[in-house]
């Protein structure tokens, strides 16, 4: 969690990052393996030539008797070798010593060399000893009548001081390398990620009322140009919604123009002149009426901010769905024989939903039916339940209908097929109809011909 | 009847005020919470109408204050706000009923009449007013002795009439009564409703008994 939380790395940390990592990963195995092989192509060479200066000490003694002096000859060789100088000691099987080179003293027998092999076997220690010079020591044992033992040792304080000084050079290259990869990684990123400011600086410059500018993807290299479609939409879905905004304010504002207008110019002619009680009522009665529809309009508009919001508490249960039909039936009953209207209800089953809502959907939906069908015409409400647990409800007139271009924005606030019906409701009925069908996660599908009648069909979801 | 208003609204205050006093109450009025609760713990009122925002105190903290102090006066709130939770909370609070702006005035008055009555409404076998009878076990209703045809909501909302005679009865009160419809539906489909009753039990007879209240609602009485 704390992970998540803390602030993401910027992008430029992280290439930086991720650049001086390969470059130290790489600066470090390059200047390693080189150090390596030196080191190894010095060893090998040391004790190549160990091995061959054993071999011919070896090869001296085994001439019947040894010549000594011969020998001697032979040790001496090495002081002036370029290599570095290198001793030799020849003992005999027991240990004691036979005859060595000068400066062989300083390497005591036993102590520092290691135990005597092979030749094949043969090893070399490398040691260190007080003087500050470094050697490569070897003991072989030589398997002839009588056996001898030859220790060698070979100085190579020189080549350790070289290795030395190569190590630390390579250490401070690669430092060296890393501080410039570095700043050259910060340069690569900053230069690289450019267009991200630049696409910010766009988008930083578009206001509300700039919506319809857009970013043209061309102008963007291909990974910001996804951004900059992605971007594009959703300045279109913004548009789109300020659009939609500004019309429903505008909407509210014109209807709420007209109650407003007959209350002022009713009440400005009341007050114009005296006038008897009788008069004053129908004012007051007809004032009331227009509050009336100020109030229904301003609980309906409340009623649908509340379902956007989910604010609206869903009391689903299972209800006879028929029974439903008829409750609402029975309210409109007496509207729709006044205008020569026959209710039918039809179908049985249960479905889920919220009783009071479901009965406001379906009185929302009978009255425009009544209204919209002349008289002899007929309102049918039919129910179909499937096993599912899922129901449909069908309101079914045989009125006027509805021409195909209303039928897309029935649903919105305020929107009218006919503007000058605007005495009639609120305007929000289907609105009202419909934020409750999403509140039940259902749906409206409303389905017209003109002259023929309307049907709107409900949707309710198993759950 | 002696009822306190606490509201800070003046206009709302006055034409409350008015009203009440018109329909035989006893009214005194208070403009801030601070106030009213001072009344309100020293008066004995019948029943106390309390406003949910105001200056100095709001409602909910003058209840809160009145009922620990002891006092069990019945409250009802008025309020702009009508969320869910207002609603919970002012009842839980202890208030007796809550009702919502913009309300009818006969609204209200039914409201205040059903608290102060503290019990169900008229439920005798025989309910009547002048020659209208009802018998609501056998489901019949008579004028002058002649049997009338009703449909059964007909019926319903006849007898909703004479539970309350001479109580002016709002639409939407009835709408609730008798349809179990809670929402404000843009039709006049009461009045409707209404006339056809009417037309059964007023039209054929000289003494008219269903009057309307203009503007207001219905009212069931011998005038």
């Amino acid at each position: 969690m704390s992970l998540k939380s803390a602030k993401p790395w910027s992008i430029t940390a992280r290439l930086t990052f991720l650049s001086i990592l390969s470059a130290s990963i790489i600066l470090s195995s390059i200047g390693g393996y080189l150090y390596q092989s030196l080191a190894d192509t010095f060893a090998q060479d040391n004790r190549q030539f160990l091995i061959k200066e054993i071999q011919l000490l070896r090869s001296v003694l085994q001439e019947q008797p040894v010549n000594l002096e011969r020998l001697a000859d032979e040790q001496g060789e090495g002081l002036d070798l370029s290599v570095g100088q290198y001793y030799s000691r020849i003992m005999d099987g027991s240990g004691d010593s036979l005859i060595e080179t000068p400066g062989m003293e300083l390497l005591p027998k036993a102590v520092l060399f290691p135990e005597a092999t092979n030749i094949s076997a043969a090893k070399g220690s490398e040691q260190k000893i007080s003087d500050g010079r470094t050697f490569i020591l070897m003991t072989v044992r030589n398997e002839s009548r009588p056996p001898y033992i030859i220790q060698i040792a070979l100085d190579i304080t020189h080549e350790v001081t070289l290795l030395a000084n190569y190590q630390r050079n390579l250490i401070g290259a690669l430092f060296l390398g890393l501080l410039f990869s570095t700043i050259a990684a910060i340069l690569v990123a900053r230069r690289g990620l450019s267009p991200f400011a630049d696409i910010a600086r766009h988008m930083e410059g578009i206001t509300a009322n700039q919506l319809h500018e857009q970013l043209d993807p061309a102008d963007w290299p291909k990974e910001l140009s996804t951004v900059a479609v992605a971007f594009n939409a959703m300045l279109q879905r913004l548009a789109k919604s300020f659009a939609q905004l500004n019309q429903f304010s505008a909407d509210l504002a014109h209807e709420l123009r007209t109650p407003i207008n007959n209350l002022m110019g009713e009440t400005e002619v009341a007050l114009s002149k005296s006038r008897s009680t009788d008069e004053y009522c129908e004012i007051l009665e007809s004032n009331l009426e227009e509050y009336r529809r100020l109030s229904r309009i301003v609980e309906a508009l409340l009623f649908l901010a509340r379902a956007e919001n989910t604010e609206i508490p869903l009391r689903t249960a299972k209800l006879d769905g028929r029974a439903e039909l008829e409750a609402v039936c029975s309210y409109h009953e007496a509207l729709a024989e006044e205008n020569g209207i026959r209710l039918v209800c039809q179908g049985q089953g249960f479905l889920n939903a919220d009783a009071q809502l479901l009965k406001r959907v379906l009185s929302n939906l009978l009255l425009n039916a009544i209204q919209h069908t002349a008289i002899g015409g007929e309102v049918c409400l039919t129910l179909r339940s499937a096993d599912d647990g899922s129901a449909d409800i069908y309101v079914q007139d045989n009125g006027c209908g509805i021409t195909a271009e209303h039928l897309p924005k029935l649903c919105d606030r305020f929107y009218r097929v006919d503007p000058a019906r605007s005495e009639e409701g609120t305007g929000l009925g289907l609105a009202i109809v419909k934020s409750i069908m999403d509140l039940h996660g259902g749906s409206v599908t409303v389905i017209s011909e003109v002259g023929k009648g309307t049907v709107v069909k409900l949707h309710f979801s198993a759950q | 009847m002696h009822i306190l208003i606490i509201e800070d609204e003046k206009k709302t205050a006055a034409y409350l005020q008015k009203g009440l006093t018109e329909q035989g109450f006893t009214v005194d009025v208070s403009n801030d919470g601070e106030e009213g609760l001072l009344l309100a713990s020293t008066v004995d009122y019948d029943l106390i109408i309390l406003d949910v925002m105001m200056p100095l105190r709001d409602g909910w903290s003058v209840l809160q204050e009145l009922r620990r102090s002891g006092k069990l006066t019945p409250v009802l709130f008025l309020t702009a706000r009508d969320s869910i939770d207002d609603r919970v909370k002012g009842l839980e609070l202890g208030a007796d009923d809550y009702l919502v702006k913009p309300f009818a005035f006969v609204e209200l008055l039914a409201r205040i009449r059903s608290i102060l009555r503290r019990g169900p409404v008229r439920q005798t076998e025989q309910l009547g007013v002048a020659d209208l009878k009802l018998d609501s076990v056998r489901h019949k209703a008579f004028r002058n002795n002649q049997r009338l045809d009703l449909s059964p909501k007909e019926f319903a909302l006849l007898s909703l009439f004479l539970q309350r005679p001479g109580e002016v009865l709002s639409r939407t009160l009835i709408a609730e009564q008798v349809w179990d419809v809670h929402f404000d539906s843009d039709t006049n489909i009461v009045d409707v409703a209404v006339r056809r009753l009417r037309q059964k039990i007023d039209d054929p007879f000289p003494q008219k008994l269903l009057h309307t209240v203009r503007g207001v609602g219905y009212v069931l009485e011998e005038r």
